[in-house]
């Protein structure tokens, strides 16, 4: 596929501001540390996001091999088999990675002038050549995480740097303890970057299984899942791939992690994950090879790059009640997640939806679920109507050059079929309208305890001054109860939805992978009004596959059983449930980390994809609001990353509250 | 055959190993005044009020016959002159009015257990029978037993061991683990605050220690009733005597039970 002249016009532009925006990185060379390199990136003008979102990792396995004056050379050698705006392209490239070579030399040189040989002489090296060694290896990490500009997502960490420790060990050159000290460096220098910003996309994946069925965590898993049970940091974000043949050693480490509640330790399960890639027409070799992206959505490590939209599906649910319209109060601001942020205002991603007609005309349930399908079909075809990229955002060259093909075909990554981009489309808050669906059948088509008239007054009013109303459809049955009367219209509603978005193709002619993930629940809480199941405006809405919270109150193993009914593996792009077990429970049991380790076992057993289960205590929580100063430390998960509870706005904490309230 | 159960409570940590999915049969011969499920005692259902439920309507105060209910800015349940009837429940929108029991089949109560399954499998978990006292339905818990065990259930049988010696023996061959209670050595004071003589209890204790049972002994520790230093040492003793390799869990009071009472419209036995 050519390069059109639009697109390389503005990737030189992005190349001249990036090979500018590369003298202001600070040449940081201190001797209290292994590596070389500024703990923060220099600020980029003139922002062009669309270079890069940073919620893929790099080709960080071609970048290895070939290390910065490898892509230097292959750039300027390959671009003699090309004319025009290939060559070109690859020129550019050159000399992008011409800048970064002569900004690691600068590197080495002042090194030298601070007596600090270690330090110049890796950095000399990787002017030169690949790395050879570890700690090589980790300074080449550390110099792109700075060269990439934002915080970005950073993938399968222990694979990459496992043959550099390997090597190493062989020849006598490290120990397991040395080696150890460089990654907690290497995690200190990611902690500091993310300097607590939150949603800073630093997510590293450990472990996984190989094509052969073969376990691949190693001596650095499990180094890097010690150093995080012992740090008390934010950052990176830890997940880790798990499968049947995982071992109990790191079974062990897992539920520690998750036994302190910080959310940081998010598991993928090998056999439903690999599967469903490979149904979506991911090669195996790659597929064996994904990880997870800046939340936890799932994505080819060094295999192209990611992009997502969401809808929603309870909206869906207002859309028929009210012909297409919306039914929100009096508008309301509400604070993004952090205290630091400004007030947004909140709004759907589709706000009108199809005529669906009046529901007071539909007599029976399965006329309104038609009529629900048929909303949630529509904001479906919105949301693919136009496709996920087009040649005015170009991918930044530094990043394009770790990408299969790059190179050596002189193709732009996003139509370069050996990418296998991931392009999804999310629906969030399940539980919340499978809860509706279920209110309306049961207490006003099987029941009849209320009439439609009634609840549509009750719901414009926001149940306000409708107590009783809100108290029977708060008695409804629930999503997370294993109740199969509920859980089964769940599982109808994601089999449409897979279905209906396996039919939307990407640039490259793969298909869009579905996704039940929502990271953005607490502003859906506010671009939906009252709902049916009893929830008024602003309350906690359901996230990603989990249950409403405060809503599902048969065990954790009910909540499992329930959400594994979903064929989760369909919905390969991020299913994840949010599990919270309350510390109470817990407390007197014997062996309470086997016991957490058991239901994530089942989990992955029943086809689970993505599980963060965290052990909360509610009773903290409430104090920690009301008493911030004491509880400082207290790290609490989010979505796609956890963050300090006092530091989050009030909305936020709220649901965090709930949430450890749903037992 | 049909039983009467309370509640089926799923993962269950605290009845046995593993996780667990525990059955409470209704209806138990002693009368603890510390009794932590005062709504398993009886053995007929009663009506169980739930505040949380309620949504102010007030129809179960016009229904009720015997005047049970009254309104004061919140319903207040008092269920002295209760005689069952039902009308209350029958009457109530909002579900905030249920018996305590229900009566269910052995195969209702497996087809809820076995769903957690792998969860037992994995943890060593399985189906933990409680109450009340469950032997106090031996024929239902023969046949729930006998039907879970070919299933491969791993079974616990959680007994105040107040039951005749046949109906021990009758379920034996099909239960895993005995968690047994043990309140007092001393026959008296067994008497005053339970109601019965713990000759049989004790008796039965000895029996399963005999056969080689595996038991765990339960002693509920009770301020100022059970947790005196010599009723602590001579339940230790009298246990060690039989067989030092013998478990012991103390177990706290737990002050839920106040709630329950509430909600069975009745005031606590006793203040603890």
């Amino acid at each position: 596929m050519k390069i059109s002249d639009t697109l390389i016009e503005s990737i030189k532009k992005d190349t001249e501001s990036y090979s500018a925006w590369l003298k202001k990185i600070k040449l940081t060379v201190d001797k209290d540390y292994f590596l070389a390199g500024p703990f923060a990136s220099p600020e980029y003008k003139s922002w062009p996001r669309y270079h890069d979102n940073f919620h893929y990792p790099l080709g960080m396995r071609k970048m290895l091999s070939l290390g910065f004056a490898g892509i230097r050379d292959a750039a300027l050698r390959n671009s003699h088999n090309f004319k025009g705006n290939q060559r070109e392209y690859l020129l550019l490239t050159h000399e992008v990675y011409k800048n970064i070579t002569g900004l690691i030399a600068r590197f080495a040189a002042v090194a030298k002038d601070k007596n600090l040989g270690d330090i110049y002489r890796i950095c000399n090296n990787l002017s030169r050549r690949p790395p050879k060694t570890f700690q090589e290896a980790c300074q080449v990490y550390w110099f792109c995480a700075v060269l990439r500009i934002g915080t970005s997502t950073i993938g399968r960490i222990d694979q990459h740097l496992y043959p550099f420790y390997k090597g190493d060990r062989k020849k006598g050159l490290i120990d397991l303890d040395k080696a150890k000290l460089i990654i907690a460096e290497l995690l200190y220098r990611f902690e500091k970057r993310g300097a607590a910003k939150g949603d800073t996309l630093q997510n590293i994946t450990l472990g996984g299984k190989n094509s052969y069925g073969e376990d691949e965590a190693n001596d650095l898993t499990y180094a890097i899942l010690e150093l995080a049970a012992g740090n008390k940091y934010v950052e990176p974000k830890i997940n880790v791939r798990v499968h049947q043949n995982s071992s109990k050693r790191l079974w062990n480490l897992i539920t520690e992690l998750q036994m302190s509640g910080r959310g940081i330790c998010t598991i993928f399960n090998d056999e439903a994950i690999i599967n469903g890639l490979i149904k979506y027409g991911r090669p195996k070799e790659v597929a064996y090879n994904y990880c997870n992206d800046g939340c936890s959505e799932i994505i080819l490590d060094g295999f192209g790059e990611t992009w997502f939209r969401y809808i929603d599906c309870v909206k869906a649910i207002e859309h028929v009640l009210f012909n297409g319209e919306e039914n929100l109060p009096k508008r309301k601001k509400m604070q993004y997640y952090s205290k630091n942020e400004d007030y947004l205002e909140v709004k759907a991603p589709v706000q009108k939806g199809q005529k669906t007609g009046d529901f007071l005309m539909m007599n029976d349930f399965p006329a309104f679920y038609r009529a629900y399908l048929k909303q949630l079909k529509y904001q479906i075809d919105i949301m693919l109507r136009e496709p996920y990229n087009s040649d005015k955002y170009p991918m930044r060259l530094f990043t394009a050059a770790t990408m299969p093909d790059v190179l050596e075909k002189a193709r732009e990554p996003y139509a370069n079929k050996s990418c296998y981009h991931t392009y999804g489309l999310f629906i969030g808050s399940l539980g919340t309208a499978v809860n509706s669906l279920a209110a309306i059948k049961y207490l006003i088509y099987d029941k009849k305890i209320l009439t439609k008239p009634k609840l549509l007054t009750a719901l414009q009013n926001n149940f306000e001054s409708y107590p009783l109303i809100q108290k029977l459809c708060q008695q409804a049955p629930k999503f997370g109860n294993d109740d199969d009367l509920v859980d089964k219209m769940a599982v109808g509603i994601a089999g449409k939805f897979a279905v209906w978005v396996r039919a939307y193709k990407d640039s490259t002619g793969q298909p869009i992978l579905p996704g039940l993930y929502n990271h953005l629940f607490h502003h859906t809480a506010y671009s939906v009004g009252a709902t049916p199941d009893g929830r008024d405006f602003g309350s906690a809405i359901g996230e990603h596959i989990s249950p409403t919270p405060g809503t599902a109150f048969s065990g954790p193993t009910a909540i499992i059983n329930s959400v594994c009914k979903i064929n989760v593996g369909e919905q390969i792009f991020g299913s994840t449930l949010h599990l919270n077990i309350p510390v109470t429970s817990l407390k007197g049991t014997a062996n309470p980390q086997d016991i957490i380790a058991d239901l994530a076992k089942v989990f992955c057993l029943k086809g689970g994809c993505v599980l963060n289960l965290n052990v909360l205590d509610y009773q903290k929580l409430i104090e920690a609001q009301k008493h911030p100063e004491k509880y400082k430390d207290l790290l609490v998960r989010v979505w796609g990353f956890s963050y300090y509870f006092v530091n989050l706005s009030k909305e936020m904490q709220d649901h965090v509250i709930a949430r450890a309230k749903a037992l | 055959m049909n039983g009467f159960i309370t509640k089926i409570q799923r993962f269950s940590l605290h009845d046995g190993p593993g996780i667990r999915t525990t059955v409470f049969l209704k209806g138990c011969p002693l009368t603890c005044v510390w009794c932590q499920n005062p709504e398993t005692i009886a053995e007929c259902p009663e009506v169980l009020f739930l505040n949380a439920h309620c949504i102010g309507c007030r129809k179960c105060v016009k229904s009720c016959p015997k005047k049970c209910f009254s309104w004061d800015n919140q319903i207040k349940f008092n269920s002295v002159n209760c005689n069952r009837c039902g009308l209350c429940i029958d009457n109530c929108p909002a579900e905030a009015l249920n018996w305590s029991s229900h009566e269910l089949s052995s195969d209702d109560i497996i087809r809820e257990a076995i769903k957690d399954k792998l969860y037992y499998d994995l943890s060593g978990g399985g189906l933990t029978l409680s109450g009340g006292e469950p032997l106090a339905q031996i024929g239902f818990c023969y046949e729930l037993a006998k039907k879970a065990k070919s299933l491969g259930l791993h079974i616990t049988i959680d007994t105040s061991g107040y039951v005749p010696r046949a109906a021990l023996e009758k379920i034996m061959p099909f239960v895993d683990l005995f968690l047994f209670d043990i309140k007092f050595v001393d026959r008296r004071l067994h008497q005053k605050y339970t109601g019965q003589p713990n000759d049989l209890i004790l008796g039965n204790f000895q029996l399963l220690c005999k056969l080689k049972k595996l038991v765990i002994v339960r002693v509920p520790v009770i301020t100022g009733i059970t947790d005196r230093q010599d009723n602590l040492f001579r339940i230790n003793d009298f246990i060690k005597q039989i067989d030092p390799a013998i478990k012991i869990d103390y177990i706290p009071f737990n002050a839920l039970m106040l709630e329950k009472y509430k909600m069975l419209g009745k005031t606590v036995l006793a203040k603890i």
